[in-house]
């Protein structure tokens, strides 16, 4: 027998930011999973997980893809889990997917997914646990689909990603009033509005500068700012850090070996350059 | 790859990793470092008299900022943190950390900006700065 269920719809009308709440733990049946990276042109654009377990008379195979964990934006989980249950009596069988994402994002998880779908800060991972009754001698097979999206770390008014909160993003949440779109709602009432905009101004970046004291011994200050952001000068450090006791910085020439040491992409001495 | 010591003791050197010489690694496995040679103290030394260090790595392209990480002696244990000289067989003296930039999208004028301070007790920004 085949069922089909979806274990939620897209987009919220109500939706949470990202809490520090217990996530389930590791379930102790073990899983054989495989991640394929699916590629284009530009490069990995998401992967293909596959994950078996298998006790004899009881399988679950979980097939689901998603993108990379890297960048801020929508982001959503797209797969299915097959059910097996050839015991005599029914059973109630469940399985845990993870989804890592990479330091300095965050989800914004829709309240709908409460209890399948939640946020494992210390390890920058997306939990989703996916229950079934499976009766006696039955094979089902349920959809998998959820779709939040993921934000900078501190920066949720930054909807483009670059870094700042400022009139790009303000055009975006524009464009997105009296939608329930998560991705603009700042303040979770389930409607973009004028006071998520309210929020996105008092979010605004400011921005501030910083210049290194004149190298030529005099200890005068160059009294004129530099006109860009001082870290256009690649040559040079960022001011930021400059009371660090070491710093390196190192340029790079040529494109690093592919795979000249099993997996690695190095460097060698050689084509360093010392200054 | 051009090296400029800014400051400080350290130079980069060869590591002692059993796969060939490597200044810089960029692993497929999630990490990436830079191996770092003696001063006037071993690595060994520097770190039993440096252990609460904080360090700091940026990627520059055409002049912007595009990765940036920091960290200090208390985050060193942990998968995506810049690790400290470790001296293991298999990244030398390697400082480590979690993967900024996929290998694959290396360019040629990419900038690695290494940045360490001896001592957790200096105030250093959070990193991205604050704009406050």
């Amino acid at each position: 027998m085949l069922k089909t269920l979806t274990l939620a719809v897209v987009l919220a009308s109500n939706s949470a930011f990202a809490q520090d709440t217990d996530c389930p733990p590791r379930m102790p049946k073990p899983l054989t999973t495989t991640r394929v990276p699916q590629l284009s042109d530009s490069g990995v654009e998401s992967i293909i997980t596959v994950s078996e377990g298998d006790v004899g008379d009881r399988k679950v195979v979980a097939v689901y893809e998603r993108p990379l964990g890297d960048f801020v934006g929508p982001f959503n989980l797209d797969g299915t889990v097959e059910w097996t249950n050839n015991t005599a009596v029914a059973r109630l069988m469940s399985v845990r997917l993870v989804v890592q994402l990479s330091d300095g994002i965050i989800p914004i998880i829709p309240e709908q997914y409460s209890g399948e779908v939640c946020w494992e800060p210390s390890t920058k991972r997306i939990i989703t646990v996916v229950r079934q009754r499976v009766e006696a001698g039955e094979n089902i097979e349920v959809s998998v689909i959820w779709d939040i999206v993921t934000r900078l770390e501190g920066q949720l008014a930054d909807f483009n990603g670059d870094g700042w909160v400022d009139e790009l993003d303000q055009t975006l949440l524009i464009g997105a009033l009296g939608t329930d779109n998560p991705l603009y709602d700042l303040n979770k009432d389930g409607v973009v509005d004028m006071d998520d905009m309210e929020i996105l101004f008092q979010a605004i970046s400011d921005s501030w500068n910083d210049q290194i004291e004149a190298a030529n011994g005099g200890g005068d200050v160059d009294p004129i700012d530099p006109p860009d952001d001082p870290i256009e000068i690649v040559e040079d450090f960022n001011p930021l850090w400059e009371s660090a006791d070491h710093i390196l910085i190192l340029t790079m020439n040529e494109t690093p070996n592919d795979n000249a040491r099993g997996g690695h992409f190095i460097v060698p001495k050689p084509e360093w350059r010392l200054i | 790859m051009a090296v400029d010591l800014v400051k400080g003791d350290f130079d980069v050197a060869d590591d002692t990793g059993s796969g060939g010489p490597a200044v810089i690694s960029a692993s497929t496995y999630g990490y990436q470092s830079v191996n770092l040679s003696d001063g006037e103290v071993t690595v060994d030394e520097w770190v039993d008299t440096n252990p609460n260090a904080k360090w700091v790595v940026e990627i520059y392209r055409d002049g912007e900022i595009i990765h940036q990480l920091s960290t200090d002696s208390n985050n060193t244990n942990g998968y995506k943190r810049i690790q400290l000289p470790d001296n293991s067989r298999q990244y030398g003296n390697g400082l480590w950390w979690a993967t900024l930039l996929k290998p694959e999208d290396f360019e040629v004028g990419d900038v690695w900006k290494v940045y360490g301070w001896n001592e957790m007790n200096p105030v250093i920004n959070s990193y991205p700065p604050d704009r406050t």
